[in-house]
């Protein structure tokens, strides 16, 4: 997990969801504990993909529960994809 | 009732010409349907994708789609109008994210329902049911005073009762796993529409549990009661009424030793709304199966205008026939 990566995502989930920085951990959950709506997961990748400059799978991107899975799922897009 | 359901409602998408757009225009499985369509004067479709591949997928599988209107959502000069209309709609979002969205197909397709330049989508031949419901939810929204989409299926039920065949409605048995009181009463409202809407025939809406009127005390009775009380509240046109077991809803005979008070639903019901996906989606299938019924659907509602979905395991004629219920719903009333 690189620190930059993991920075940008929780700062680009804080401005999507409405959460401050500091509260947003790896483990925590989209839905159930950042209050997402479960429709919104679309646009947080498509958020994702605008500041990586990625292309992501939506059904792999589905299967992203918490915020230390997007950021290992961005960073494996980013390896395979530069 | 003769005619096979499916000559019938054909027949109806013909008057209507509705124009359906699909999203996943590079399979060769959406091609033949949108040709077929097309040919038969069924619906006019619009087909998204790579125009490229779009050409090769066609001739490959001899697809005649000359005359049908193609667009590229990748390259479309219509992305920075979606992508304000969609800014528009959903606070916080940014023009270059919603720039990125408009260029899937699905989301594509869906802002041209909403921006009323097709009639309907229909969509998920190659992708997850949830990503019909997220470019639909979002990008054409729910209609007014429902919380969540759901589904409904209907039924053919051979010989019923010993009489003819007969059309019931199951709700919801692929979308909502464990709806509140709220969304459940929403389902049976939108249920009742989604039968009118099809079949042309008045819907009676019986909620179901396994306590008739009150012969069974447990939370989850508490949960089809309360629905059973906000739907009637929400001013349908048709008799709902709950809580009621599946025979009390479905058997004369048997509501009338079951149910003391007046009701116009009970031993009459025609669509059934099931407390939970659990027991809508078992229901159905055993319906299908042990009774030999012909399951249509299931259908999509709760949107403000009409979208489906596809199984991935879906073939020619699946999608012709989804096409032909989206158009019928965009239709409107009989």
């Amino acid at each position: 997990m690189t620190d930059s990566v993991k920075t940008r995502l929780i700062k680009i989930v804080s401005e999507t969801l409405e959460v401050p920085v500091e509260e947003i951990k790896p483990e925590h959950r989209f839905v159930e504990d950042l209050d997402a709506e479960s429709i919104q997961s679309i646009e947080l990748m498509a958020a994702f993909e605008e500041e990586f400059d990625i292309e992501m799978d939506e059904d792999e991107a589905m299967e992203v529960k918490t915020v230390g899975e997007a950021i290992e799922f961005v960073e494996k897009c980013i390896r395979e994809q530069k | 009732m003769s005619e096979d359901i499916f000559t019938r409602l054909e027949n109806r998408a013909k008057e209507i010409g509705a124009r359906i757009v699909f999203p996943e225009g590079e399979d060769d499985r959406i091609l033949r349907a949108a040709a077929a369509l097309d040919k038969n004067g069924i619906a006019k479709p619009i087909i998204l994708g790579d125009p490229a591949k779009i050409e090769s997928a066609a001739s490959a599988c001899g697809a005649d789609i000359s005359g049908i209107p193609t667009a590229f959502p990748k390259e479309s000069d219509r992305l920075e109008e979606m992508a304000e209309a969609y800014c528009a709609m959903r606070s916080r979002m940014k023009e270059k994210i919603a720039l990125r969205l408009m260029k899937k197909p699905l989301f594509f397709g869906a802002m041209m329902v909403r921006m009323c330049e097709a009639d309907g989508m229909v969509g998920g031949a190659s992708c997850a049911t949830t990503s019909v419901l997220q470019a639909a939810g979002l990008a054409i929204g729910y209609e007014e005073g429902v919380p969540c989409p759901s589904s409904v299926m209907l039924m053919k039920i051979p010989r019923f009762l010993g009489g003819g065949d007969k059309f019931i409605a199951f709700a919801d048995p692929a979308v909502t796993v464990d709806p509140s009181p709220e969304e459940l009463a929403a389902i049976a409202v939108q249920s009742g529409c989604t039968f009118r809407r099809i079949l042309g025939e008045e819907p009676v809406v019986a909620l179901l549990s396994f306590s008739s009127k009150g012969s069974a005390a447990h939370a989850h009775v508490d949960k089809v009661k309360k629905a059973t009380e906000l739907a009637r509240g929400m001013g349908a046109d048709f008799p709902i009424d709950g809580e009621f077991q599946a025979d009390a809803a479905l058997v004369p005979r048997v509501a009338a030793r079951k149910i003391k008070e007046e009701s116009e639903v009970a031993g009459r019901a025609n669509v059934l709304v099931f407390p939970d996906l659990n027991s809508a989606n078992i229901a159905y299938k055993l319906t299908q199966y042990l009774a030999g019924a012909r399951a249509i659907g299931p259908i999509l509602q709760g949107f403000r205008k009409p979208v489906n979905d596809l199984s991935r395991g879906c073939t020619v004629d699946d999608i012709v026939q989804v096409a032909i219920l989206t158009s019928v719903i965009a239709g409107g009333a009989h």
